[in-house]
């Protein structure tokens, strides 16, 4: 979305046209989603958020300074919620969690700015990239690892958990090339 | 080991939540190595990109509901479109068309007319749609707590904060806004949260910290109006208001003046309403987020080693006959989830496995109707009797919620159709069974039933022992801690919530009582006949013990109080 037709959009929503917002929503919905599914696994937690970004930012928008970027302002949202939601869900802590919430800790910042300079065209790209990765990878790709999944994936697929893994790591190395390529075509 | 191998390492213990000896090292890595950083950054992106596009599309269906029932500016326009709409229609009879468009004209110049007499026109228009009052926003979230006591028993169990008043009494608890700050506080305070970003603090300590998205939130006293301009600040409010800036900057205006005052860093203020008076600098009103939370994370390990060893000796008391920890792994449910004297079987159908009490621990989740678990027991006939467990309900409203039952074992011989054998079984005033329930409306129930005329079909002798309502739909998802005793000597049964005793009733039978087959969660056969009652459970069970000893009260607020962590 360019910052003038954003412009336009925006001020559109502020003299009340509601409509204008479902399509601002849309238009960023892909990259909101994104940057909270780096950090959260579940999907359903990663759509409840996502609406909460939306309606928060909904809420807010009269304050939202123009001069800023939209998109740095909306990943800042989600971010806020996020760490929210994480300390509402926080309990004795294992190892794991600890280990998990230094990384987050650590990442946090340079996450933020990486996301917040994507586009929701951008993500779309990687679709098509998806269908092109040979078949093994694929079925990877498309279990989203988290907790046990790789023991299930490695029994179903007669293989051992590092090597799906590693799987995906190579998948993922694959999809940035394929969609900067796909980016330089267009 | 190359980047490469560190990446995947790391990369595999961030997906499969699996401890590793490397973490330590690759977490020194991730802080000194900028370029490692960057890439393991890569890899996460990816991931959440992959996750998003590969999922079905989200339904925002609340922010629908917000929008739908935002004033819009075209509303009027909508309003003349809909009547159009509805004319069109009825295109049999022009005629009659015509007649509705004058309708819809005369209707469209009463637009002009004043608001008020135009708006029950336009609600009755949009009848259907959610209106803002239908739609009560949560502002904010008490996420943690310390020694809490709240004057309304309820905040113990609903978490969430509406536009409403909340009490403490004692101790302490962390609240985070969704606007952007958490706030601590601490002994006797009223808060009564007005909007999304502003409270009134009638009475209390108070501690502040504002994020960057919540600038501008703000505290109402009786004497004053602080704003917060980016910062931490903590207030006492009492006969005057006190106000200590810890960061930041923040403005205040005293209730009856008109001069508007900003403070900065390390100064304090005590505001009448009236002006400002000097007071020294001494931040410790209350606790700030940061030490709140050390102390609550130590207390949190010491919590935990007093719930193993409460559970060793549940375990080891002989008179507990069923007490189910869950392991949080194997992810499979299994016997050893169970201890107990005598436990012989232990056999779970459907259900999954969820998140426990703690993180130690698992649940038993029921969300289908088919999902049930099944025990039996080495028990000899009884006459008393305790049951507790942590029960999650998230969806109260489906006639009445089934914990748990004791049945005869004609419940589990399914294909005994027989009914004399049945009757060869039992005799009049035989158990038949005892359920432990929630009804629709919060009501704790202990009913038991024994067999009148065995050659009557459905002939029973029925006895039910039911509380006072003690919590409604607002407690949906949240943990509540419920037990219930029968103390056949005492000739008493008792219902309590969080340790805490409700309901006291007098005990109306004399008979014994069969604990052999004990189920939990869904009691109904999923094709039920419609007539029946409809025990269902859609939620958790967690910690469920069954004693055959009547327990004390203070033993089962004992019991509450370790069996949670926080």
């Amino acid at each position: 979305m360019k910052d003038e037709e954003l412009n336009t959009t925006l001020s559109k929503v502020l003299q009340g046209d509601i409509d204008a917002y479902w399509y601002i929503v849309d238009k960023h919905k892909l990259l909101v989603s994104s940057y909270i599914a780096t950090i959260l696994f579940n999907k359903s937690d990663v759509d409840d958020l996502t609406q909460e970004v939306f309606i928060t930012a909904f809420n807010k928008l009269k304050d939202f300074d123009q001069s800023r970027t939209f998109t740095s302002w909306l990943v800042g949202i989600a971010r806020f919620k996020m760490t929210n939601y994480m300390r509402s869900k926080k309990r004795q802590s294992n190892l794991v969690d600890k280990f998990r919430e230094k990384v987050i800790e650590l990442i946090s910042p340079e996450l933020e700015s990486k996301m917040a300079n994507d586009k929701d065209e951008n993500i779309k790209i990687l679709l098509q990239c998806i269908s092109k990765l040979p078949q093994n990878m694929k079925l990877v790709v498309k279990s989203n690892l988290n907790g046990n999944k790789a023991q299930d994936l490695a029994h179903e697929m007669n293989s051992t958990c590092s090597a799906i893994y590693n799987l995906q790591y190579k998948a993922n190395g694959l999809l940035r090339t394929c969609v900067q390529r796909e980016l330089n075509n267009e | 080991m190359n980047d490469n191998d560190d990446l995947r390492l790391l990369l595999e213990i961030w997906l499969s939540e699996t401890e590793n000896d490397e973490m330590e090292r690759l977490l020194e890595r991730l802080k000194v190595d900028d370029a490692f950083r960057s890439l393991f950054i890569d890899e996460v992106i990816m991931m959440g990109k992959i996750k998003v596009v590969n999922s079905s599309e989200p339904k925002f269906s609340y922010l629908q509901e917000i929008l739908d029932s935002h004033p819009s500016s075209n509303d009027d326009k909508d309003y003349q479109d809909q009547v159009i709409a509805s004319l069109k229609k009825q295109q049999k009879d022009k005629k009659v068309i015509k007649f509705f468009l004058a309708i819809a004209a005369i209707v469209a110049f009463s637009f002009l007319l004043p608001k008020s007499i135009t708006t029950n026109t336009s609600k009755k228009t949009a009848a259907k749609q959610v209106t803002k009052e239908d739609i009560k926003p949560t502002f904010a979230y008490i996420s943690s707590q310390k020694d809490a006591s709240w004057k309304s028993p309820n905040r113990n169990l609903q978490k969430n904060i509406f536009k409403e008043k909340i009490h403490l009494l004692s101790g302490s608890a962390r609240i985070d806004f969704d606007y952007g700050a958490s706030l601590i506080i601490s002994g006797e305070t009223i808060i009564d949260v007005r909007e999304a970003g502003e409270i009134f603090l009638e009475k209390g300590n108070i501690n502040c910290e504002v994020s960057e998205l919540g600038h501008g939130f703000r505290i109402l006293t009786e004497d004053s109006e602080i704003t917060d301009l980016g910062t931490a600040f903590q207030v006492e409010a009492g006969e005057t208001t006190k106000v200590h800036v810890l960061d930041g900057e923040i403005e205040i205006k005293p209730k009856d003046s008109q001069e508007l005052k900003k403070f900065y860093e390390k100064q304090a203020v005590t505001v009448a309403k009236s002006g400002f008076q000097d007071l020294v600098y001494s931040p410790d009103v209350t606790q700030t987020v940061e030490n709140f939370e050390i102390s609550q994370e130590e207390n949190r390990e010491q919590k935990l080693k007093v719930w193993r060893t409460t559970n060793t000796s549940l375990n080891r008391d002989p008179d507990t006959l069923f007490h189910l920890v869950k392991s949080k792994r194997p992810v499979r449910n299994s016997r050893r989830d169970v201890k107990g004297n005598g436990v012989k079987a232990f056999h779970v159908i459907g259900c999954s496995n969820g998140r426990g009490r703690w993180n130690e621990n698992g649940s038993l989740d029921y969300t289908k109707k088919y999902d049930r678990t099944m025990a039996r027991l080495q028990s000899e006939d009884q006459k008393n009797l305790t049951l507790s467990s942590w029960v999650k309900v998230d969806k109260l409203k489906l006639g009445e919620t089934a914990i748990a039952c004791f049945e005869v074992s004609g419940r589990w011989i399914k294909n005994v159709r027989n009914t004399n054998q049945k009757i060869q079984n039992f005799k009049p005033d035989a158990f038949h069974c005892l359920r432990w329930h929630i009804g629709g409306k919060g009501h704790l129930k202990l009913h038991i039933a024994y067999y009148g005329d065995v050659h009557k079909a459905g002939s029973l002798k029925n006895f039910q022992y039911t509380s006072p309502s003690v919590f409604d739909e607002k407690i949906e998802g949240e943990w509540i801690f419920l037990s219930a005793s029968i103390d056949s000597n005492k000739r008493v049964i008792k219902h309590y919530m969080n340790g805490t005793l409700v309901a006291e009733l007098p005990y109306k039978a004399d008979h014994y009582f069969n604990l052999e087959f004990l189920e939990l969660g869904n009691l109904s056969h999923p094709n039920k006949e419609a007539k029946v009652p409809d025990f269902r459970l859609r939620g958790s069970i967690d910690q469920m013990l069954v004693s055959k000893r009547v327990y004390t009260d203070s033993e089962i607020a004992d019991l509450y109080h370790k069996s949670k962590p926080e």
